[in-house]
């Protein structure tokens, strides 16, 4: 350390007349405000801005200069034997030469700053006060890089050899590297853990870049020939070792399996074994992963990384189709991909379909895919890619798209023109029901239902023939989806909250609950009351699908907020009697009719309950027994205590 | 540990350095000797043929292809930093950093080295009123080499190692910096191993000189001893029917340049002794015989300025060919 400490404080004297330099500079900004009459701008700020401008370019000049003199000019030049005949290790001699060069670098704007920033302190303190902090280790660190990226760069421009050209060949293929590394985070939006990354890459290239002069002077000293081998050796190994470590973990951040994700959503087939679950994979940030996974054998597909695209199954649970963004833009076209559930292999298949849309909805045999996008509603047969037909979509209908496939060669759309560019803002809207013929290319206006009051969300029954609106108000009208008639009104405000769902034998129950009480009210096909089942004490209440035909999933809370957990129970519709099935459990199903139609009886969807820990479990009709599917079976001790 | 080991100060044996493409261009091929304690060594050599080289790879500066160099029994690339604080270096161009004074390369050694007589180095400044105050790169090339001079004996080093300490100083600095060179060896005893082209300038200080000629050592004796074997010798000659060309008069010697005269044949040989001198006198076609005692210059151009005389056999048939 004497040696280090000897050659950092040789390095400082050296270059003593920066300070002096700095000092003069540090002038500047006290009398900018006197040179030109500022027009919109404070004295004090003018003061502070020049100071701040100044001290940046004095300290990128340093690195600029010190870089490339005192780390690449004194340990490839005559002076490094000069050091070499000291009892200073080689190391030593690099790192106390970088260590003295920085020290200069973070000093000098400090001088530059100081009597601007004594100046104007209150200022100061109002702009930068609390990131000081994070500002002062980004300067600190971007110093760092560069003054280590100009040593090496003179170092190996110095040496005139022809490593040079392998060291422009290899930066070319190390920058393609991280490139095509860094795509699949930057394509899945995930702006944390690409800065994070970058943050590690970073600090890899400035260890490697110190490495590599540490190698140069203390292993090839004075032979230039060994040392620019060695330069080249360690700066290109340590830098594609990082490249080689952020590829894993990026790869590692993509490949989340199902026990990784929490507070998974999950969509699920109307028949079969494969859900969709989706969620926060585990120590990546909140990274958001789609994953089809088959709860009999635990096999699964990996879908979508990131918020943007969709994934669904079919009706018939025999494929899966989701979309992978096919650039970094934001909003850019996504490529669709799909899976075969039903075959021995899962294999996943990037179909030729790429197109800009914000949802995808796939036929119920599995055969087609609609993709809903801003400019255009396209309809693509899954297997050859081939488009049987789109319609253009106008600027207002962008808000709210709703597709089913009712029936062969036909696309029902459910959308909300509007002409205004910020529809949400108005407090009326209608929903235009259509037909479209992909085989025939023609578009059947069915029924436009309105006024409906923003905000609104439907729910339609297995067919897509009924919906139900709620609006603002807890109001809830039944709609003949095909007509757009008003069938009945189930219920005016007055409800704290409204669930609704669509019973396996067509009836239609509204859970509700008022006064700190739970109802599920009962209505007739034609949405004509028919009985109210109390359900206890709760502030909210949520209504499942059907286990078994007759008996209805609820799930009851105190209150209504973002942190509420739920109790499980199953309420018989005959009877009205309640059997409890857990706490802090929530039917699946509860959650999944904003974007599918009601799951039927006793499908799959309706026997699953997700845990407030994130854990999914299922229920065994016949045994009335819950087991866990996915998550942690220890869960239920981290479980909040819900009074 | 051998006796000689223990008593050497610096050592390189069978050093071979390459350089260029895969290494095809040796600079040292297979060089071997030893620096004994308290002995001043004189690495001689004309320009490329290895002295930087092997210096560069005894001071632990350069690893070299094969072979090892080794400073108080230890080898000098693993343990350059710990050897450097008993070695003292001057090296041919002055490498001081430009922007340093000689005060501060002063302070700087100072750190680095727990004996550093900061008192004598200055009297040593003073007495060649080197400016200590201005920075290095504005020195002259005398006061550099005072500066270097003064920062490698400042720690009181056991061995002085200088290459072409001298180069480029005109003769009233050369004088000055060996008077100070001796005087110093004259206190504290010092090893010294110098390469350098200054022959008139050390022949008085070395106690070992060593040739380099085109990357091999071709001599490495004690000085005594090369000034006792390195012999002139002119003769008249008649055996050769040629009187420009020479036979085998001279094989009893090894004769490091024979030149045939218009009067006769000049041969330097390196194995002189009177006995084998008073044979040789004897021969047959063999006149006026001398020898003359030679100078370290002398013997170092004889050495290193041409290329060897042909073997015997060659000789035999130039003499055929010249017969015939």
């Amino acid at each position: 350390m004497k040696g280090f400490f000897a050659v950092a404080s040789q390095e400082i004297i050296a270059q003593r007349r920066v300070f002096l330099a700095a000092a003069v500079a540090a002038a500047g900004p006290l009398i900018a405000p006197l040179l030109k009459e500022p027009r919109s701008n404070s004295p004090a700020e003018v003061r502070l801005m020049a100071a701040a401008f100044l001290a940046f370019a004095f300290a990128a000049a340093l690195s600029f200069i010190l870089g490339g003199t005192a780390l690449g000019r004194d340990v490839s030049g005559g002076p490094l034997g000069f050091y070499l005949s000291r009892p200073v290790r080689g190391s030593a001699i690099y790192a106390g030469k970088l260590a003295g060069a920085w020290a200069v670098i973070l000093l000098a704007p400090a001088i530059v700053l100081l009597p601007a920033v004594l100046f104007d302190l209150s200022l100061w303190r109002s702009w930068f006060g609390s990131e000081v902090g994070s500002i002062a280790a980004a300067f600190v660190g971007a110093t760092f890089v560069l003054l280590a990226m100009g040593s090496v760069a003179n170092l190996a421009i110095r040496s005139r050899s022809a490593w040079v050209g392998a060291d422009l060949v290899a930066l070319v293929l190390w920058i393609a590297a991280m490139v095509s590394i860094a795509l699949p985070l930057a394509a899945a939006q995930a702006t944390g853990l690409l800065q994070g990354l970058g943050l590690a890459v970073a600090a890899g290239c400035a260890a490697a870049l110190l490495a590599a002069g540490g190698a140069q002077v203390s292993i090839g000293r004075l032979d230039a020939a060994r040392g620019n081998r060695v330069r080249f050796a360690v700066l290109w190994g340590a830098l594609f070792v990082v490249a080689a470590l952020s590829f894993g973990y990026v790869r590692w951040l993509l490949s989340p399996s199902p026990r990784d994700l929490v507070r998974a959503a999950v969509g699920s087939a109307g028949s079969g074994p494969w859900i969709e679950v989706e969620g926060a994979a585990r120590r990546r940030s909140g990274l958001t992963t789609s994953i089809f996974f088959d709860i009999e054998t635990g096999r699964y597909v990996r879908a979508r990384t990131g918020r943007q695209g969709a994934a669904v199954i079919s009706r018939d649970g025999s494929t899966a189709a989701w979309t992978e963004p096919s650039s970094i833009w934001p909003d850019g076209p996504q490529d669709v991909w799909m899976c075969r559930l039903s075959g021995a292999k899962l294999e996943r298949v990037h179909t030729p379909i790429s197109t800009r849309l914000w949802n995808l909805e796939i036929s119920p045999d599995g055969s087609i895919v609609a993709a809903v996008g801003p400019d255009s509603i396209g309809v693509y047969s899954l297997a050859t890619g081939r488009l049987l037909g789109a319609i253009p979509q106008a600027s207002g209908d962008r808000f709210f798209n709703r597709v089913t496939f009712p029936g062969p060669g036909r696309l029902r759309l459910f959308r909300v023109p509007s002409a205004g560019s910020a529809p949400w803002l108005e407090p009326f809207a209608s929903v235009e029901v259509a037909d479209f013929d992909f085989t025939a290319k023609r578009l059947i206006t069915r029924a436009t239902i309105a006024p409906i009051r923003r905000p609104f969300s439907l729910s339609f029954d297995e067919a897509g023939e009924r919906l139900i609106a709620w609006e603002r108000g807890s109001s809830l009208s039944l709609f003949d989806a095909a007509t757009g008639r008003l069938v009945s009104v189930l219920a005016n405000a007055g409800w704290d909250s409204a669930s609704r769902a669509f019973l396996s034998d067509g009836r239609i129950a509204i859970g509700e609950t008022s006064g700190g009480a739970g109802r599920v009210h009962l209505y007739s096909c034609d949405g004509e009351p028919e009985t109210v089942l109390e359900t206890g004490s709760a502030g909210i209440l949520r209504l499942g699908g059907e286990p078994v035909p007759g008996t209805l999933a609820i799930a009851a809370a105190s209150e209504s907020s973002p942190m509420t957990t739920f109790d499980a129970s199953l309420l018989d519709l005959q009877t009205g009697q309640i059997q409890p099935l857990g706490r802090h459990l929530e039917p699946v199903a509860a959650r999944l009719r904003w974007r599918l139609p009601n799951p039927a009886a006793g499908s799959l969807a309706t026997l699953l309950f997700s845990r407030s820990d994130g854990a999914l479990l299922r229920l065994d009709p016949a045994t009335m027994k819950l087991t866990l599917v996915l998550g942690n079976s220890e869960g239920k001790a981290n479980v909040p205590h819900v009074p | 540990m051998s006796g000689v080991e223990h008593l050497s100060v610096a050592s390189v044996e069978r050093l071979t350095v390459r350089y260029g493409r895969y290494g095809r261009n040796p600079a040292l091929s297979g060089v071997t000797f030893t620096v004994p304690r308290g002995s001043v060594y004189a690495l001689l050599g004309r320009n490329g043929a290895g002295k930087s080289s092997l210096m560069r790879c005894l001071l632990g500066q350069q690893k070299p292809a094969s072979g090892s160099a080794r400073l108080f029994n230890e080898d000098s690339w693993k343990n350059r930093a710990r050897l450097m604080a008993r070695i003292g270096i001057v090296p041919e161009e002055p490498d001081a950093p430009p922007e340093m004074t000689a005060r501060e390369v002063f302070g700087f050694c100072r750190k680095l080295y727990a004996s550093w007589d900061g008192k004598g180095v200055e009297d040593r400044l003073s007495r060649f009123a080197v400016p200590t105050g201005v920075a290095f790169g504005r020195l002259s090339k005398g006061q550099k080499a005072q500066v270097m001079l003064s920062a490698a004996l400042g720690h009181r080093p056991e061995l002085l190692v200088l290459d072409d300490p001298t180069l480029g100083l005109d003769p009233v600095a050369r004088k000055a910096f060996f008077e100070e060179l001796i005087g110093d060896l004259a206190d504290r005893g010092t090893t010294v191993f110098l390469a350098t082209h200054d022959l008139g300038g050390i022949e008085g200080i070395a106690t070992r000189v060593g040739i380099l000629k085109a990357g091999k050592l071709v001599l490495d004796d004690e000085m005594e001893n090369v000034k006792a074997r390195f012999r002139r010798i002119h003769y008249g000659n008649d055996i050769s029917v040629e009187r420009e060309a020479w036979g085998t008069e001279l094989d009893d010697f090894d004769a490091a340049r024979v030149r045939a005269r218009g009067w006769g044949v000049e041969a330097v040989v390196s194995n002189f002794d009177e006995v084998t001198f008073e044979r040789f006198r004897q021969k047959a076609g063999v006149t006026d015989a001398e020898a003359s005692a030679m100078s370290l210059e002398e013997i170092f151009l004889a050495v290193a300025g041409e290329a060897p005389p042909p073997d015997a056999a060659g000789r035999r048939a130039a003499v055929k060919g010249a017969t015939s």
